[in-house]
């Protein structure tokens, strides 16, 4: 049956990679950010106002599952009250700082053996992942060498749309050349990335066991993957070499 | 690199107090105007022709960026059928009333603790207010202990002019003696207080709003605000420590 698998698409958040709660390092990102801005208000406070606005916007991306540019996130939805002409050519990098101020983002230790591998026995890699950033995830695979495996990069900040939206997981096997029903998905989230992958009908999921996500979305029971996995590394034994008939 | 900022204006109306509709409040001004007026009507019906007069009054306050005095108010718009010279004598009472039946207003959460921290933080505070009545603001800085903290009360029933006219604010600088540049105005209204307190040469504007709200605001050059705060506890995070 596996056999019929020509496309595997990964999450990131979680999947490929964790969050590691870095106070340096985070503290350092919100000192930075707040200096871009120019903002006169203590750093804290202003980082505090911004998680406030942020709440709003995460709030109508999660219900519309729609995901904002990465300018339209920082001139619309987190300083309309600063000029636009300063604020947009400075969105990029904003956004990145945002990120860092939660954590520092390490990729998990068999990644790239697995990416490797995966690609050397015939399948072709994508990454569908909800992310705020237009460039974080790129700039990862860039420095980690791991660019030249993946075929399809989609992320939510540049489609638009985000993740349950099966439309997310169609323009994924639209742009690697394989229809649904030959692509998997692999992700840790037992709803979100569940329910999207089976409704835009990918031939698989296969869930990464991960207790951090489970405890802060518990699965619901009505969307079950195809396998559980503990490591990523469990993926090499699910896809052998393809051959190609 | 920001102005430095002397004096704080605050609004009154959604800023720094906010109306609750406290029906008995609400009834007794309605009787207490008619008790005033020394009329027979029935005062819930009065008090509704009451705000249809004063709707055209608005109107014209709003056209011309102007506030009549309370005997004008009276005798010209809203009880015109009362001999004048004794309308006159009680217009201040009458308007505080009025006033009330709108409600009972109330400090925003954190009010008096943010006022008086900033006073001690060696920031004038002063109120800019569109406000019809002229006993209702004193009446209730003295009640409320709030007079000492306030150098600069301008209200559009003193004054005559209406925000945004800059010259209602150029007025409350000039009261405090610090430059407009020296100046912030906190408000609620991002069109109606950004405008005519950049016009007025203001430093700083601050915009109270929440964030489900800012969220649903359009931004042009004349309505940007320098800072938008959700909480009036906020303004301690902006307005540090005065080193005098």
């Amino acid at each position: 049956m596996n056999n019929a698998i020509e496309a595997i698409f990964l999450d990131v958040g979680n999947t490929l990679r964790i969050v590691i709660n870095d106070t340096d390092f985070m503290s350092e990102s919100k000192k930075q950010l707040v200096k871009i801005t120019g903002s006169p208000m203590e750093p804290d406070a202003f980082i505090d106002l911004l998680e406030e606005r942020y709440k709003i916007l995460r709030k109508q991306a999660k219900e519309k599952l729609i995901e904002a540019s990465e300018k339209e996130m920082w001139t619309k939805w987190m300083l309309p009250d600063f000029p636009i002409e300063k604020i947009a050519p400075l969105s990029g990098k904003l956004t990145r700082l945002w990120r860092d101020c939660d954590g520092r983002r390490i990729p998990r230790e068999d990644v790239s053996e697995v990416v490797i591998e995966l690609h050397k026995r015939g399948y072709k890699l994508g990454i569908i992942a909800n992310t705020i950033t237009e460039t974080e995830i790129p700039d990862w695979l860039e420095s980690d060498h791991l660019s030249d495996y993946f075929n399809t990069v989609i992320l939510s900040s540049k489609l638009g749309i985000r993740k349950p939206n099966p439309e997310i997981y169609l323009e994924a096997s639209r742009r690697i050349g394989s229809e649904p029903a030959h692509c998997v998905y692999v992700g840790d989230n037992p709803v979100r990335d569940v329910e999207g992958a089976q409704a835009a009908g990918y031939g698989m999921m296969i869930l990464l066991h991960e207790p951090d996500t489970l405890k802060k979305e518990p699965p619901t029971g009505l969307n079950n993957p195809d396998k559980v996995i503990h490591s990523l590394s469990e993926l090499l034994d699910i896809f052998p070499i393809r051959t190609t008939a | 690199m920001p102005p430095e900022i002397k004096a704080i204006f605050l609004d009154l109306g959604n800023t720094l107090r906010f109306v609750v509709k406290d029906e008995l409040h609400m009834a007794l001004a309605r009787q207490a105007i008619i008790h005033l007026l020394g009329s027979e009507k029935d005062p819930d019906s009065f008090c509704e022709e009451l705000n249809t007069r004063y709707k055209e009054y608005r109107k014209w306050a709003f056209d011309n960026l102007a506030e009549a005095p309370e005997t004008e108010l009276w005798t010209r718009w809203l009880a015109p059928e009362f001999p004048s010279e004794k309308i006159s004598s009680i217009s201040e009472e009458l308007t505080y009333q009025f006033r009330q039946t709108n409600g009972r207003r109330v400090v925003v959460e954190d009010g008096k603790e943010v006022i008086i921290e900033l006073h001690k933080r060696g920031y004038k505070l002063g109120i800019i207010s569109n406000l019809i009545s002229t006993k209702e603001i004193p009446k209730w800085l003295e009640e409320d202990g709030y007079e000492p903290y306030f150098s600069s009360v301008v209200l559009s029933s003193v004054c005559g002019k209406r925000k945004p006219d800059p010259a209602i604010y150029l007025e409350a600088a000039k009261r405090a003696d610090v430059a407009p540049e020296n100046c912030v105005y906190v408000g609620d209204n991002l069109n109606r207080d950004v405008t005519g307190t950049k016009e007025a040469g203001f430093g700083m504007v601050v915009i109270i709003i929440t964030p489900e709200n800012l969220a649903k605001s359009s931004f042009t050059d004349h309505n940007q605000p320098d800072i938008i705060i959700h909480k009036f506890r906020q303004l301690l995070d902006i307005f540090i420590e005065r080193s005098v």
